[in-house]
């Protein structure tokens, strides 16, 4: 696989409309939406101060004080450049070091990428609460080498049980981890 | 002071010769030559994978491990910009300039030569260095009142967050971000829990170790497999005879050596200044003083030695801001420093005076470390090339099930894993949407320090605010951090080297 071009995996062909329109959506709608939902958190975190004493509230309320308004400064800039009414005064619009350029031209993030790859972790999470940890990396890594990279059943197999035993070997045996069975597991084995 | 400083590590050095930490320093070198040589991977990602490995080792053992990871990255770093051009972790981006021109005219051999002599050279000057400053540290550090070290927490946050990647206001928004993290969970301070939504959870606030695996570990992960370009070069053969050449060049070039180590370790010195940056400047004094400038560039060997001997010096002034102040020279630190905390060292007075055995462990085993790189790095370089092509993908799973499994075995608790998760979402996003993740981990490590620093000083001076204006010490801090924003301000949009430095990795 080479420059930008996604992977292909089993997911592919169901949810064609919904993978477009994240792909469609700019870097810059991202990163307002993702300043946003921060600015969103930190509110929340205004909100839950004043329950508490005035010393416990304080430090954290004046480092939110400095930090909102910078996040929103970023925040107008980033919808200066959506709505190109050039809200912020021409004094105050400084370089923010965002936007479509740098996305795009130095990254080059493959947004299908990342999200089948969320999407692999998600599923290795819930395979772990299912049918326990050791089980579910051998079956994540296993599954990943052969259909996500394409590799031979032989390289997969041999690459995934270096990774396990290192795994198990390290975190089991050697540290003493106890890994969780799963729900399902616990529940066979009662 | 200083003598006994130097007996003590003698000692400690010493000491790394017996089993099983001469073991860990093998160990360690190997660890740190394989992320060193895997673009994508380095310093931090190897420190943050190696941290959950490390819990219930002894402290001796652990800090030796990371020490001797140290010491590997760097030299790993160094062989895959030399044969493949691709700098394997950021400072190495000076060594690609004339290393891989090098390696193009069959100079292969002579250009590693010169890497894994200089960077051993360099790193004994750093670890020089540190080992006489440290005592004159302690001095520093009595003087020091709550309101100093309050001024000193800030000057670091900002000044970080000032050379870091994007631009002065997204570092500070990214600095605070990690203070108000810091603040969930019960506040030993003001004996009171805090922004937990009442969860069991979240009363000990959200573990460190998790943040950092999913910041560096995951998001990077996500960065490799979401932009697969690599550029592949086919390695060229190096001969034992070149290897010599090289060793013998740096010998016959003693002042470059110094003048390039000196630049490292003063740079190195510099919150978050980076190895990118000490290496350029080291880099671009060898070119000044040359006799033939014009040969840097295409392979002039003075440019890989300057490069290198810088490299490896700034790890030991970079590790005196971390241990006195708990300001991190580097995104490598910034992890270090984390380690640090977790295995029960804290930075200042405590790590100069009953920690100081194991602080003297590390830096012993970090010179031990690039020496022994020098010689295993030279004689596995063909293995070591084979790295730099690894399809990125093979890497991937490998590190997220690495990451998961290491965010579990911290309490064993789901919870960690999920924290690990969307600190991996949320630091990917940071990635692509230009905020620096150093100084938001360093934000979630001062914070709890900052806010007692803050409420002691208040303690001590009955409430008056006034403390934190009213001596020379505070003042002096306070300009330089005025100084710092106006000289971030001024640099405008440019791109700071750092930027490459959280591109590559």
């Amino acid at each position: 696989m080479s420059g930008n071009q996604p992977h292909q995996g089993p997911a592919d062909g169901l949810l064609p409309r919904s993978r477009a329109w994240v792909t469609s959506l700019s870097p810059t709608k991202l990163d307002a939406a993702f300043l946003i939902l921060t600015l969103s958190l930190l509110c929340l975190l205004v909100a839950l101060s004043f329950q508490y004493k005035f010393e416990a509230w304080m430090f954290p309320i004046a480092v939110i004080a400095v930090t909102g308004p910078l996040l929103g400064f970023v925040l107008l800039r980033r919808l200066d450049e959506l709505t190109e009414r050039e809200v912020l005064p021409s004094l105050l619009r400084a370089d923010t070091g965002g936007g479509e350029d740098i996305s795009t031209a130095r990254l080059r993030t493959s947004r299908s990428n990342t999200i089948r790859l969320y999407g692999w972790i998600g599923l290795v999470l819930v395979m772990i609460l299912l049918i326990g940890m050791e089980i579910a990396i051998f079956i994540f890594l296993l599954v990943f080498y052969r259909y996500q990279t394409e590799q031979r059943w032989v390289v997969s197999i041999g690459l995934t049980l270096v990774l396990w035993v290192f795994i198990v070997a390290v975190f089991t045996l050697v540290l003493g981890v106890p890994m969780p069975q799963g729900a399902i597991l616990e529940l066979i084995l009662g | 002071m200083a003598l006994n400083i130097i007996a003590e590590f003698t000692v400690a050095l010493v000491n790394l010769f017996s089993w099983p930490l001469i073991g860990f320093v093998v160990l360690g070198t190997l660890i740190g030559l394989v992320f060193g040589a895997t673009p994508g991977l380095g310093g931090p990602v190897a420190i943050a994978l190696l941290i959950p490995v490390t819990f219930g080792m002894e402290t001796s053992f652990a800090l030796v491990l990371f020490g001797a990871t140290l010491g590997g990255v760097a030299f790993g770093g160094s062989a895959s910009a030399i044969l493949v051009n691709i700098p394997g972790t950021a400072p190495n981006a000076a060594t690609c300039l004339d290393g891989f021109p090098m390696t193009q005219q069959g100079r292969a051999g002579e250009a590693l030569g010169i890497s894994a002599t200089a960077s051993a050279l360099g790193a004994l000057f750093g670890v020089v260095f540190l080992l006489l400053v440290l005592p004159f540290s302690r001095q520093l550090l009595l003087l020091l009142g709550p309101s100093n070290l309050f001024w000193v927490a800030i000057f670091g946050l900002v000044t970080v967050a000032s050379v870091s990647r994007g631009n002065l206001i997204k570092g500070i928004s990214a600095a605070g971000l990690g203070l108000v993290i810091s603040f969930v969970g019960f506040s030993n301070v003001h004996n009171v829990y805090r922004y937990g939504f009442g969860t069991r959870y979240l009363y000990d606030g959200i573990q460190l170790i998790p943040i950092i695996i999913g910041i560096f570990a995951i998001a990077e992960a996500v960065r490799l497999f979401s932009s697969p370009d690599r550029s592949i070069s086919k390695p060229s053969e190096f001969s034992i005879k070149g290897i010599l050449t090289g060793v013998v060049h740096v010998f016959k070039h003693p002042i470059l050596v110094l003048r390039s180590s000196v630049i490292g370790v003063v740079v190195g010195v510099i919150p978050a200044a980076g190895g990118a940056m000490a290496n350029f400047i080291a880099y671009m004094q060898a070119k000044e003083s040359s006799k033939d400038p014009d040969s840097f560039g295409k392979g002039n060997p003075d440019g890989v030695l300057a490069s290198e001997a810088s490299n490896d010096a700034k790890d030991g002034g970079a590790l005196l801001p971390t241990v006195i102040f708990g300001i991190p020279g580097s995104a490598t630190m910034a992890v270090l420093l984390g380690a640090f905390l977790i295995h029960g060292l804290t930075p200042g007075r405590a790590m100069l005076n009953d920690q100081r055995p194991l602080l003297l462990m590390l830096i012993a085993a970090l010179l031990l470390s690039n020496v022994l790189t020098s010689l295993i790095g030279l004689s596995m370089t063909g293995q070591l090339v084979k790295l730099t092509q690894v399809d990125a993908n093979l890497l991937v799973p490998a590190i997220i099930s690495i990451s998961l499994v290491g965010a579990f075995a911290l309490r064993n608790n789901f919870g960690d894993m999920l924290v690990a998760i969307l600190f991996g979402i949320a630091g990917f996003a940071m990635i692509a949407y230009n905020y620096s993740r150093i100084p938001f981990v360093l934000g979630v490590i001062l914070g709890p320090f900052t806010e007692r620093y803050f409420f002691q000083a208040i303690q001590f001076a009955d409430g008056d605010l006034v403390t934190f204006v009213n001596d020379p010490i505070s003042i002096g801090l306070i300009i330089l951090l005025l100084v710092s924003i106006a000289v971030s301000l001024r640099s405008g949009g440019e791109e700071p080297l750092t930027d490459l430095e959280e591109r590559i990795g």
